[in-house]
């Protein structure tokens, strides 16, 4: 599958529209694990398609551009526009403030973006016993997923588990429930690095019986550090 | 394959690296498969649900298997990811399955803070372009294309276009949403840096 093939079939469209063949889709998909060009325009067109699908959700209709602008300069001269224009352009000029102010208070309130989406380090925990060096995690100065793999023998009685962060001071810094052990017998969990500043800290381990009572089956100290 | 590469070195190269115990390695990996991997775990699972368990776990097998040395063809590095990536969603969906006879489905997870997030702003932007098109026509265009998943020759027929105009109106909208979406995302990377 080539470029070309993929721009005159608009491959990348038919992708998120489930209307590839099983052989296109599979072809199409080893493309994009290397190819950044067809990444991009498939993330613009399920970009595009999630916008559209909110905007005819919320049913509401876009506001022409024109008079959004005759209204903000109305506005900003301090002009008035007499009959049912004025009352159109200045419901127009509410209902665009109204989103602004609402746009500007979820800006306010956003959180950073889930740093998994962008890159992740993996760790694996062993149990430290006496005095063992603790497990170690490098703390990166941008934000990115911190992956922590526990190796574990399955309680008995457990149905899940959960992990719980504590920093020196026995605070609860995170908690991780309902999570299930692999294949493997891996318990994985990830945390934002963002909540780790140099210190030490202790990975809580427990059990979660069907009825939902926590027992703690290990604890895993542990020592973070500014990555070099 | 005609393919655009994306950044970073050989994949035979990164395999050789992650081999030798390489942690930047790993990273690179991450880096380098992690959009399209996501790509892939959003078109085959709608629901939120457990997106994000698979991704981790694609890439925690992926670093423990070349690790161990099982991936025999390193040039064929991104198949292997792929089909990680694969095997883990339909595993994940016959797990779903399984479950849905055993027990009364559970309500779907609601989507996290930045799912809202890039929902709010995708909106934000698609009224945008829709506010900027020129004629109510080309936004019926849009709608019927995308949303209501209408053939090209279906639209043109019915709207009385040539398919030339059909593409040029997608192609800018598609173009507009490059450019409003790259923004939003310098000036979010600007204030998480703040």
């Amino acid at each position: 599958m080539d470029h070309r093939y993929i721009e005159e079939h608009d491959i990348a469209d038919r992708y998120w529209m489930g209307k590839l063949s099983s052989e296109e889709q599979q072809a199409f998909e080893l493309h994009i694990m290397d190819c950044s060009t067809c990444l991009a325009r498939v993330e613009e067109s399920e970009g595009l398609r999630e916008g559209l699908r909110s905007v005819r959700k919320a049913g509401r209709a876009p506001i022409p551009t024109a008079a959004w602008r005759i209204a903000a300069i109305a506005a900003c001269l301090g002009l008035s526009i007499a009959g049912t224009a004025s009352y159109v352009l200045r419901r127009q000029l509410v209902e665009a403030r109204q989103e602004a102010a609402v746009e500007r208070q979820q800006l306010s309130n956003r959180v950073a973006p889930k740093p998994e989406l962008a890159a992740a380090s993996l760790y694996r925990f062993e149990i430290v016993r006496g005095e063992q060096t603790p497990n170690r995690v490098f703390v990166p100065s941008s934000p990115e997923s911190i992956v922590i793999s526990l190796r574990l023998e399955p309680a008995p009685g457990a149905t899940r588990y959960q992990v719980v962060l504590l920093a020196a001071s026995g605070a609860t810094v995170a908690r991780k429930s309902d999570l299930a052990l692999d294949a493997g017998g891996h318990l994985v969990v990830t945390f934002p690095s963002t909540l780790l500043v140099p210190g030490d800290y202790t990975l809580r381990v427990e059990s979660l019986s069907s009825s939902g009572q926590a027992s703690e089956i290990a604890t895993y100290p542990f020592r973070a550090l500014p990555r070099p | 394959m005609d393919a655009a590469g994306l950044p970073g070195c050989g994949v035979a190269e990164l395999v050789r690296r992650i081999q030798a115990g390489d942690r930047s390695a790993e990273s690179d990996l991450i880096g380098r498969y992690s959009a399209a991997v996501l790509v892939i775990i959003r078109k085959s699972m709608r629901e939120h649900g457990n997106r994000e368990d698979i991704y981790q776990e694609v890439f925690r097998l992926a670093i423990e298997k070349i690790r161990a040395g099982e991936v025999r063809e390193p040039e064929r590095l991104s198949g292997f990811v792929l089909s990680l990536t694969r095997n883990l969603i339909s595993r994940s969906y016959r797990r779903t399955v399984g479950d849905a006879h055993a027990t009364p489905a559970e309500p779907s997870l609601p989507a996290d803070q930045l799912e809202r997030l890039l929902r709010q702003e995708r909106a934000s932007i698609a009224r945008r372009i829709l506010s900027e098109l020129g004629s109510s026509r080309d936004r019926e265009v849009l709608h019927r294309y995308y949303l209501d998943e209408e053939d090209k020759e279906t639209i043109c027929a019915e709207l009385g276009l040539h398919e030339l105009h059909l593409n040029q109106v997608l192609c800018r909208a598609r173009g507009r949403y490059r450019d409003l979406y790259n923004r939003f995302v310098e000036r979010t990377k600007r204030e998480v840096e703040r």
